[in-house]
């Protein structure tokens, strides 16, 4: 089934609406490397049977109750050594979306987003196509808890759960390419620093004093990210380590 | 005389029923032979190894006693290089096959590794065709912007 977003520029013009499939990643890259993927094209599905988190990570959902989509993009005018602002827009724009919904969620460094008590709700997986003049293609995966109301795991929320709400995963949908197109723009358009900012001021545990673990425990405090995207963390006394994904961990 | 000028003459002569042709000048001696397992084309006013890929081969004139196929040089392989910083990946999963190991061939375009930063995945692509000769680093070790990560024979 093809739907279409009419109040949006090029984001969702095309989008492959699926009762099942095996990952929208997976059906997204197979468009890129079979040559008929076109910027904006989003695919949609209501159930993944080999829906994936990040590098060997399963990302479970319940069928029918939430997202799980994929967008088609080519931001050719970032070099790969700057795709983590491309992370920093996603995230944001889909934080804005949800803030509005439930109070107290966060952007968990680099792309979760998470309730400050009750845990996960979403995740982000980015895949880039690389080439000889840089990224060719961008496949930006999005996962999100919307109607889901019981979870085999510990430390996985929706936003039913955090609400006592359900939603019209539709409309919710429609808001966040509307957001995600802003975000993307204002990427394209120099608004790097002004996204970073903001960013950073809704990571989760920015600038309070946390236990972390990078190999022995500490007390320190987020203060930052640094360009290629690691988490700055500044220890109690003084000292200030950047860490790369796996590097720490939230205690 | 020019390596292109050298793949003309063999050309020509690969059009001819010549099996083998000898040429000497002031400059060079040049000896050509239709054999299929020599892959050598050496010429006396350049020291540098010509790669030719074509039906037709040429024994070293340099050293006429050894027609036997002169061993590979390295620089003519191209190196595939991490475009960024980040965890080099030879498979797509943690239980999945390698993209590559040594002896495939590859066409432009495919695949060869991931590299993730922060959670980031970059499926890298090589620039170039040709077989993989050499695999330069570890799986799930770190890697720096430029790093060679591959070695391909672009006449393999």
């Amino acid at each position: 089934m093809y739907k279409f977003l009419a109040n949006t520029i090029f984001l969702g013009k095309d989008i492959i609406s699926l009762t099942e499939c095996h990952s929208t990643n997976d059906l997204a890259m197979e468009r890129v490397k079979a040559k008929v993927a076109a910027e904006g094209s989003i695919i949609i599905s209501e159930k993944q049977t080999k829906g994936r988190g990040q590098r060997g990570n399963q990302w479970q959902s319940e069928a029918g109750k939430n997202l799980t989509f994929s967008i088609i993009l080519r931001p050719d005018f970032l070099d790969p050594t700057e795709q983590f602002d491309m992370n920093i827009a996603v995230s944001l724009a889909i934080w804005e979306v949800l803030n509005d919904y439930a109070n107290g969620l966060k952007v968990k460094w680099p792309n979760d987003l998470y309730h400050e008590s009750e845990g996960k709700i979403g995740g982000i997986l980015i895949e880039n196509s690389i080439g000889s003049r840089g990224i060719d293609f961008s496949v930006i995966g999005i996962g999100l808890n919307i109607n889901q109301k019981d979870f085999a795991i510990s430390g996985a929320s929706s936003l039913y759960n955090l609400s006592g709400l359900e939603f019209d995963r539709w409309e919710v949908f429609k808001l966040l390419i509307q957001a995600l197109e802003k975000k993307y723009m204002m990427l394209k358009k120099g608004g790097r620093e002004f996204l970073r900012a903001s960013y950073i001021q809704n990571l989760y545990q920015f600038g309070e004093l946390k236990s972390y673990e990078d190999g022995e425990k500490f007390l320190g405090r987020i203060t930052g990210i640094t360009q290629e995207g690691k988490l700055i963390i500044e220890k109690e006394n003084g000292t200030k380590n950047h860490y790369g994904f796996k590097e720490v961990t939230f205690l | 005389m020019k390596a292109k000028e050298i793949q003309e003459l063999i050309d020509f002569i690969s059009n001819t029923g010549l099996a083998e042709v000898k040429i000497e000048t002031d400059e060079f001696k040049l000896s050509i032979k239709k054999f299929p397992d020599t892959t050598v084309v050496k010429s006396d006013n350049n020291p540098g190894h010509h790669q030719v890929s074509n039906p037709v081969a040429a024994a070293p004139v340099a050293a006429p006693a050894a027609p036997a196929p002169v061993k590979e040089e390295t620089n003519n392989y191209i190196e595939v290089k991490s475009p960024m910083i980040g965890t080099f990946y030879r498979t797509a999963n943690p239980d999945s096959d390698p993209f590559v190991t040594v002896g495939d061939r590859v066409v432009a375009g495919q695949t060869v590794c991931i590299i993730e930063a922060m959670k980031l995945f970059n499926e890298i692509e090589s620039e170039i065709s040709g077989k993989i000769v050499k695999v330069l680093v570890e799986n799930a070790t770190p890697v720096e912007y430029d790093q060679p990560l591959f070695l391909v024979d672009p006449a393999g």
